[in-house]
C-alpha cells in the first residue's frame, strides 16, 4: 500500500506537467559492507527492488534534457542466526539457541538525471539523488510460534545521497499513435548515507557503497 | 486521467506487498547474551549482553536497564556487593593515527592494544573503574564486600603488561575505589578473609606455591605480615589444597595436595605446627559454635574432630567415606558425591552421628535456609531423585527416614528460598521443561510451567526464585512465593547491532 500511495503521488503531478514521462521498475545493489547490516542479513550486500518514476522538465534543441525523478526501493533480507559455545575441554562446540532477523530497508528519493540523445535511442546520463533510508530490524527466537514473546522489532532511519553515471537504450515508439516505448538502463554509482540507529538493537549501521543499478522501463512522449 | 497514467499506476502496483524469502545461514561465538551469567543483587538481576559487551539490570515488572561502557566491552560479570557488580572488561587502544576512526574494526590488529579492567556498575553505570591486568584471575570477595582480590592466573597470557610480577596479587579496595597489587609468593592461586567479630575483613590469608602469605588489611593499603614457608627443602614443591580459619582467627588450617599432614599456622606468634591425620583430607569444615574442625577422608570411613587448643583429634567411626561437608545448626552434614549413598548428621554438641540412607548417590545436598532438611539430588543410569533428610531433633532424636520423590528427568539445580511456612526448594532437570517446587516441612511439591526451557535457577535476595532460560533474544522468569510468574523478555537484542568503541587516549 506504501508503494502505491506513494507512486500516485508522484506519477499523478509529473504526467500533468511534463513533456516527457518515464516509469522504471529497478534492481539496486548497495555494497555497503557493513557488519551490522551483514550480521543481520547474512550478506555484505543489500539487494533492492523498486519503482521510479519521473518527467522531463527541460530539454533543449541539442539533444540535453533534465528529468526530475522520484523513487522507492526495498531490500528486505534476513539471516537465520545459530549461537555457539567453545568448549576448551572437549575441544568441541556447544550449539546455542538461535534467532531469525530480518532487515527491511526502504529507501525514498528524489533526484535529477541529466541525458544526452545519441541517435534517437542511446541516452548516457548522470543522475544524482537526495532522500532517506528507513530500517526496520524484525528479530524472532522461535518463528514457528505466533505467540512467541521475542518478536521485537527496530526501527531507525538515516539521510542517503546517490551519485550515479549510466546509460539508457529506447526502443521506437511501440506503436503508432501510442507514443510510448520501451527502455532499459544500467547505471553505476555511489550511495553516500549517515549513520543509522536502529532503536534497542543500536548500531550504527552504515549503508554507505558502491551501487549498481539497472531496470527496464516505459517512456512516454 | 489518461492511459499513461492508468498504466502507470497498474506498473507500480505490482511492487505492493511483502515477498517471502529464505533466511541465510550465520552462525555467531557466544549468542546475544549468557543465562548463565545472571547474578542476583539487592538492584535486580544482572545478566551479561555477550555481543553488546554490556550488562543489562532486570527488575520484574520494571523496564530493563542496558548498562553500558561507553569506551570498554564488558566480558564478565564477577560477584556482586550490594546493588553493584564488579565486572572484567576489555578497552581496546589503537596507535595514534592509525586510524580517524572511533570504532575498534577499523584499527590494524598489528597497532590495537587491548587493556583490561574493572569495574563496579550499578544501574547508573559504572560508579568505579580499575586497572586490572589481563594476566589476573578471578576475584575473591571479602564478605563485607570491601575488598576483592585476585591472583595471576598462569594460564592468561602476561603480553602487553610490561614487567609483570608473577608473585603479585591485586587488591581492589571497593571503599576508597582503589586497586594496587601486593607481592605474596610465587603461583598464588587461593585466598581466604579473616574477619572481625562484625564480619568486617581484617587480613586475608593467601595460598601460593610451597607458601602462605598472612596479609593485614587494617592499614590503608595492605601489608604482607609473615610469610609461612610449607618446606625448608628448595627443591620440593608443597602444594596447599584447603584453607580454613579458627573462629577466633588464631590458626589457620591447611591441607596440603597428596599429603596426611595437616600444618596449624599460628597467626598470633608466627609458627607451624603439624598434625599427621589418617589420610588426605577430603573436606576440613570448622564449626563456630563447637570451635573444633571436622576432618573427611575420601579413603576412610570415618570422620575425624579436632579441638583448637590442643590439636588433638577424635575419630568418629562411619560407615562409608565422604567428601563434603556442610555447616548447620547445631551440627554438621556429611555426604559423599563419589557413589556413597550414607549422609551423616553430626551432633556439634554431643558429637552423635546419626546416619540417613538415600536411595541413589546424591550429586548435590542443600540445606534448608534453617537447616531443619538437607535436599539431595539423586541419580543413577539418568534416573533422577530429589530425597529429603528431615535433621530435625524431636526429643533429642531424629527421623532418619529419607523421603524420596522421582523426578522427569536428572536434577541440576537446586535453590533454597525462606517463605512464610518454612522454605521452598526449586529443582531445575537436565533436558526437563517444567521446574519443581517443594515446600518444607509440608513436602507439597508442585509443577512450574514455564513458557520456555530453563537453562539456570537462583534465588533473588528478597527471596523470589529467578529462573533464565535459553531463549535466543532473552528471557528470565520471576516466581514469588505466591507463585506469580513475570516475564521479563528481549534484553537479548539491546546493542546487538553495536560497533565495539576505541578508548580514547587522553592528552
Amino acid at each position: 500500500m506504501r508503494t502505491f500511495l506513494f507512486a500516485l503521488a508522484l506519477a499523478v503531478p509529473l504526467d500533468a506537467f511534463a513533456a516527457r514521462n518515464e516509469v522504471s521498475f529497478e534492481y539496486v545493489a548497495d555494497f555497503h559492507g557493513d557488519e551490522g547490516v551483514d550480521m543481520a542479513t547474512g550478506t555484505w550486500v543489500a539487494n533492492a527492488v523498486g519503482l521510479r518514476g519521473g518527467g522531463t522538465i527541460f530539454q533543449d534543441r541539442r539533444h540535453f534534457g533534465l528529468v526530475l525523478d522520484g523513487g522507492w526501493t526495498r531490500s528486505f533480507q534476513a539471516a537465520h542466526t545459530n549461537g555457539y559455545l567453545y568448549d576448551p575441554a572437549s575441544g568441541g562446540n556447544t550449539e546455542l539457541p538461535g534467532y531469525t532477523s530480518a532487515l527491511d530497508i526502504e529507501t525514498l528519493s528524489v533526484g535529477l538525471k541529466g541525458d544526452y540523445e545519441v541517435r534517437n535511442i542511446f541516452y548516457p546520463y548522470v543522475h544524482a539523488q537526495l532522500g532517506v533510508a528507513i530500517g526496520s530490524l524484525s528479530v524472532d527466537d522461535d518463528n514457528t510460534r505466533p505467540d512467541n514473546l521475542n518478536q521485537l522489532t527496530s526501527v531507525g532511519a538515516a539521510p542517503v545521497g546517490l551519485f550515479g553515471l549510466g546509460a539508457e537504450i529506447m526502443l521506437p515508439d511501440l506503436a503508432k499513435g501510442w507514443k510510448v516505448t520501451g527502455a532499459i538502463f544500467f547505471e553505476g554509482g555511489y550511495q553516500a548515507a549517515a549513520n543509522m540507529r536502529l532503536g534497542d538493537a543500536g548500531g550504527p549501521i552504515n549503508l554507505s557503497g558502491g551501487l549498481f543499478r539497472t531496470g527496464i522501463g516505459l517512456r512516454f512522449r | 486521467m489518461n492511459h499513461r497514467t492508468l498504466l502507470m499506476l497498474a506498473l507500480l502496483t505490482t511492487g505492493c506487498g511483502r515477498y517471502d524469502i529464505d533466511p541465510s545461514q550465520y552462525t555467531e561465538e557466544e549468542g546475544l547474551w549468557d543465562p548463565q551469567s545472571a547474578l542476583p543483587t539487592d538492584g535486580g538481576l544482572f545478566v551479561r549482553l555477550t555481543r553488546a559487551g554490556d550488562v543489562a539490570l532486570l527488575t520484574p515488572g520494571q523496564d530493563t536497564v542496558r548498562v553500558h561502557l561507553d569506551d570498554a566491552e564488558i566480558d564478565s560479570i564477577e560477584a556482586g556487593a550490594g546493588s553493584a557488580v564488579l565486572t572484567r572488561s576489555t578497552e581496546f587502544v589503537c596507535d595514534a593515527g592509525a586510524t580517524p576512526s572511533k570504532y575498534v574494526d577499523d584499527c590494524p590488529s598489528d597497532r590495537l592494544t587491548q587493556v583490561g579492567r574493572a569495574d563496579l556498575i550499578d544501574a547508573s553505570g559504572s560508579v568505579a573503574r580499575f586497572d586490572v591486568g589481563a594476566w589476573y584471575g578471578a576475584f575473591t570477595f571479602s564478605a563485607d564486600g570491601h575488598f576483592a582480590v585476585a591472583p595471576i592466573d598462569a594460564n592468561r597470557p602476561t603480553a602487553g603488561g610490561g614487567l609483570v610480577n608473577l608473585t603479585s596479587v591485586l587488591v581492589i579496595d571497593e571503599e576508597t575505589k582503589t586497586s594496587y597489587e601486593v607481592s605474596v609468593g610465587f603461583a598464588a592461586d587461593r585466598v581466604i578473609f579473616r574477619n572481625d567479630a562484625e564480619g568486617k575483613a581484617i587480613g586475608m590469608l593467601v595460598l601460593s606455591r610451597s607458601e602462605v602469605a598472612n596479609v593485614d588489611l587494617t592499614s590503608q593499603v595492605a601489608v604482607p605480615r609473615a610469610t609461612y614457608p610449607l618446606t625448608l627443602d628448595a627443591g620440593q614443591t608443597v602444594t596447599p589444597i584447603d584453607v580454613a580459619l579458627t573462629p577466633d582467627n588464631h590458626y589457620a588450617l591447611i591441607t596440603i595436595e597428596g599429603s596426611g599432614d595437616l600444618y596449624v599456622l599460628d597467626l598470633e606468634s608466627p609458627s607451624i605446627n603439624i598434625v599427621a591425620l589418617a589420610g588426605h583430607p577430603s573436606a576440613l569444615l570448622v564449626d563456630p559454635v563447637s570451635d573444633r574442625t571436622y576432618i573427611s577422608y575420601k579413603a576412610s570411613s570415618r570422620i575425624d574432630v579436632l579441638d583448637h587448643v590442643r590439636f588433638d583429634v577424635e575419630t568418629l567411626d562411619v560407615d562409608s567415606a565422604t567428601d563434603h561437608l556442610i555447616q548447620g545448626p547445631g551440627f554438621v552434614f556429611a555426604y559423599s558425591r563419589s557413589g556413597a549413598l550414607d549422609g551423616y548428621r553430626i551432633d556439634t554438641t554431643t558429637f552423635a552421628v546419626d546416619r540417613y540412607r538415600f536411595t541413589q548417590p546424591p550429586t548435590k545436598v542443600e540445606l534448608a535456609p534453617d537447616g531443619t532438611a538437607a535436599i539431595a539430588l539423586t541419580a543413577t543410569a539418568g534416573v533422577g531423585r530429589l530425597e529429603v533428610a528431615d535433621l530435625r531433633q524431636v526429643d533429642g532424636k531424629v527421623d532418619t527416614d529419607v523421603k524420596p520423590f522421582g523426578l522427569d528427568g536428572v536434577g541440576v539445580g537446586l535453590t533454597f528460598a525462606a517463605d512464610a511456612d518454612g522454605s521452598r526448594a526449586l529443582i531445575l532437570q537436565d533436558g526437563v521443561d517444567t521446574l519443581y517446587s517443594l515446600s518444607w516441612p509440608s513436602l507439597q511439591v508442585k509443577a512450574v510451567d514455564l513458557p520456555s526451557p530453563p537453562a539456570a535457577i537462583g534465588t533473588m535476595p528478597d527471596g523470589t526464585f529467578y529462573i533464565t532460560h535459553q531463549d535466543a533474544l532473552g528471557l528470565v522468569t520471576f516466581l514469588d512465593d505466591a507463585d506469580n510468574l513475570v516475564e521479563v523478555n528481549g534484553f537479548g537484542q539491546l546493542g546487538m547491532l553495536d560497533r565495539p568503541l576505541l578508548t580514547q587516549e587522553e592528552n
